[in-house]
C-alpha cells in the first residue's frame, strides 16, 4: 500500500497544532481557575471571620454579659467546615494545575530588549576603602551597643518578653 | 532511572531554597511547642533571629528583631535600646538585605505561595511606587507610636499589634489550634478579625504578586535596606564588565532600580541572565559565588530557574 507522507506529515503537525491550542487553552484554564478560587476563598474566609465575630457580638448583647465570649471553639470549628468544600475545591484546583503546569517560575516575564546602553551606564555598588572604614567604625559600634546592651540588662528585657506569649501580637488584645 | 534523573534535575531546590529552609527550621526548632501547645521558654530567646519571625510562635527558638525593637523603643523611658540597635546594626552590616532573600522564613512563605499557578501580577511603576510604604510603616508604626505612647508609660508594639501577619499566623494559629489553648478563644475580639483579615489579604496577595509583604509591607526589610551599599555579603555587579544593558533589572522580580540597592534581596537570580558574566555573590572583595557556565560560556540550562546553585 502506498502511504502519502506529506499527508501524513501534515496530520502529525495539524495534530501537533491542535493538541497545542488544546494545552494552552488547558494551561489558561487552569490558571484562572485556581485564580478565581483563591480570591473567593480568600473573601470567604474574610467574610466567615466577620461572621464570626458580629454573631458574638450578638450572642454577647443577647446574653447581656460584657464576659460572654465573641469567639468559642465551635462557632471557630463551624465556620471552618462550612468553608472546607470550597477550601478542598481550590486545594484540588492547585494540585491539577501544579501536575499538568509545573510551579510557576520565580522570574518575571522579560520584556522587549532595549538597544544596548539604553538603560544608560549602570549604577553599582562599590568596594573602596572609605567603605572599609566605615563598616569597620560601624562593627565596633555595633559590638559597643552590644557590651552596653546586656550591661544595662536590654538582653534581660528581650528574654522576658519573648518568654511570655505577646497576647497583641497574636491579636488577643 | 534516566526519567528519574532528569526529573530531579529539572526540579530539585536551588542552594538558595536549601538555605532558606533550613534557616526556617533553624528558627523554628522547637517543633515541640506544637505538640504541646507552648512557647519556648529558654535562653536562647535572649538571641534575635535576623528574619521577621515571631516569638509568639510555638517552634520559635529566638526573638523577633522587630518585636524587640518596638518593646525597646517603648521603654526607652526605663532604658535605652543599645542591644537591639547593636543587634540590628550587626546583622545589617554583615548581612543587609540578604537576610531576606536567604533566612527570612516569612520570605520563604511567601515564594512557596507565589509558586501556585495563578495569572501574576508584573512588577511595574505602580509597584516601585508602593515600595516605599515598607518606609512610612517603619517610621510610623515601629518607631513614632511605640515611642509616643512609651514616653506615656504605655508599651505599644504597633507594628505587631495592628499589621503584622507572622503573628498572627505563625503565633495566633499556631497556638490557638492546640486544644490546651481552647481558653484563649474567650479573649478574641475586634483585633483579632482585623489581623486575621489581613493575613488573608496579604497571603492572597503573594499569591499573585511575588513577595508583596517584602517589597510593600515589611519594616525589617526596609530597615536592613538602610545598610545596601555597606553590607559585606551581596550580590555585585563588576563595573569593568558591564555593558549597562539592563537585562538584570528587567528579569529581577523585586523593584530594584540596581544590582544591589536597597530594594535587592540578593537572591542571586540575576548572575545566571547576565551575558557579560558580570554579576557575583561577594563577601567584600572576595567572591563568593561567580556565575556558572558550560565549556561554551553558557549558563547551563537546569541552573537558569534562578536563585544561587
Amino acid at each position: 500500500m502506498k502511504i502519502d507522507k506529506s499527508e501524513t506529515v501534515q496530520g502529525r503537525l495539524s495534530e501537533t497544532e491542535k493538541g497545542k491550542h488544546c494545552s494552552e487553552r488547558l494551561r489558561r484554564f487552569l490558571l484562572r481557575t485556581v485564580a478565581v478560587l483563591t480570591l473567593l476563598l480568600g473573601a470567604a474566609l474574610c467574610i466567615a471571620a466577620l461572621m464570626l465575630y458580629f454573631g458574638g457580638l450578638e450572642r454577647r448583647a443577647a446574653a447581656g454579659s460584657a464576659m460572654e465570649p465573641i469567639f468559642t471553639r465551635e462557632a471557630v470549628e463551624g465556620a471552618l467546615l462550612r468553608i472546607s468544600p470550597l477550601a478542598l475545591l481550590w486545594f484540588a484546583a492547585v494540585i491539577s494545575a501544579l501536575c499538568f503546569l509545573g510551579t510557576a517560575p520565580d522570574s518575571v516575564r522579560v520584556p522587549r530588549e532595549k538597544k544596548p546602553g539604553a538603560a544608560g551606564p549602570m549604577k553599582t555598588v562599590t568596594e573602596g576603602r572609605s567603605k572599609r572604614i566605615l563598616r569597620i567604625c560601624l562593627y565596633a559600634a555595633a559590638v559597643i551597643l552590644l557590651v552596653l546592651g546586656v550591661l544595662n540588662g536590654g538582653l534581660k528585657d528581650v528574654l522576658i518578653k519573648a518568654i511570655n506569649i505577646c497576647t497583641e501580637c497574636i491579636g488577643l488584645g | 532511572m534516566d526519567k528519574l534523573n532528569v526529573w530531579w534535575r529539572n526540579h530539585r531546590p536551588t542552594t538558595r531554597r536549601l538555605v532558606q529552609l533550613y534557616a526556617a527550621l533553624l528558627q523554628n526548632a522547637h517543633l515541640r511547642g506544637f505538640v504541646e501547645g507552648e512557647i519556648y521558654t529558654g535562653p536562647a530567646k535572649a538571641v534575635c533571629v535576623p528574619g521577621l519571625n515571631c516569638y509568639s510562635c510555638p517552634a520559635a527558638v529566638g526573638a523577633c528583631p522587630l518585636g524587640a525593637l518596638q518593646n525597646a523603643i517603648a521603654s526607652r523611658a526605663n532604658r535605652p535600646a543599645f542591644y537591639m540597635v547593636g543587634m540590628l546594626l550587626l546583622f545589617g552590616l554583615t548581612l543587609g538585605r540578604v537576610i531576606c532573600g536567604w533566612l527570612c522564613p516569612m520570605g520563604l512563605i511567601q515564594e512557596l505561595l507565589h509558586k501556585i499557578p495563578t495569572p501574576k501580577l508584573q512588577k511595574s511603576r505602580v509597584t516601585r511606587v508602593l515600595t516605599w510604604l515598607k518606609y512610612v510603616i517603619l517610621a510610623v508604626f515601629v518607631v513614632i507610636i511605640p515611642l509616643w505612647y512609651g514616653l506615656q508609660k504605655i508599651p505599644v508594639p504597633a507594628f505587631c499589634k495592628y499589621i503584622c501577619p507572622a503573628g498572627t499566623l505563625e503565633g495566633a494559629v499556631g497556638l490557638l489550634s492546640h486544644p490546651a489553648n481552647a481558653d484563649k478563644f474567650s479573649m478574641l475580639g475586634i483585633l483579632f478579625t482585623r489581623k486575621f483579615e489581613i493575613l488573608v489579604f496579604a497571603v492572597t496577595v503573594c499569591i499573585f504578586v511575588y513577595r508583596a509583604f517584602c517589597r510593600f509591607i515589611c519594616p525589617l526589610g526596609a530597615l536592613y535596606g538602610f545598610f545596601a551599599r555597606i553590607a559585606l555579603l551581596g550580590v555585585r555587579v563588576d563595573a569593568t564588565k558591564c555593558s549597562s544593558c539592563g537585562l538584570c533589572l528587567r528579569t529581577c522580580p523585586m523593584d530594584v532600580r540596581f544590582v544591589g540597592d536597597h530594594e535587592c534581596i540578593h537572591c542571586g537570580s540575576c548572575m545566571g541572565k547576565c551575558p557579560e558574566k558580570a554579576i557575583s555573590f561577594r563577601a567584600g572583595k572576595i567572591v563568593l559565588k561567580g556565575p556558572e557556565t558550560d565549556g561554551a560560556g553558557r549558563t547551563p540550562a537546569h541552573k537558569q530557574k534562578g536563585g544561587c546553585s
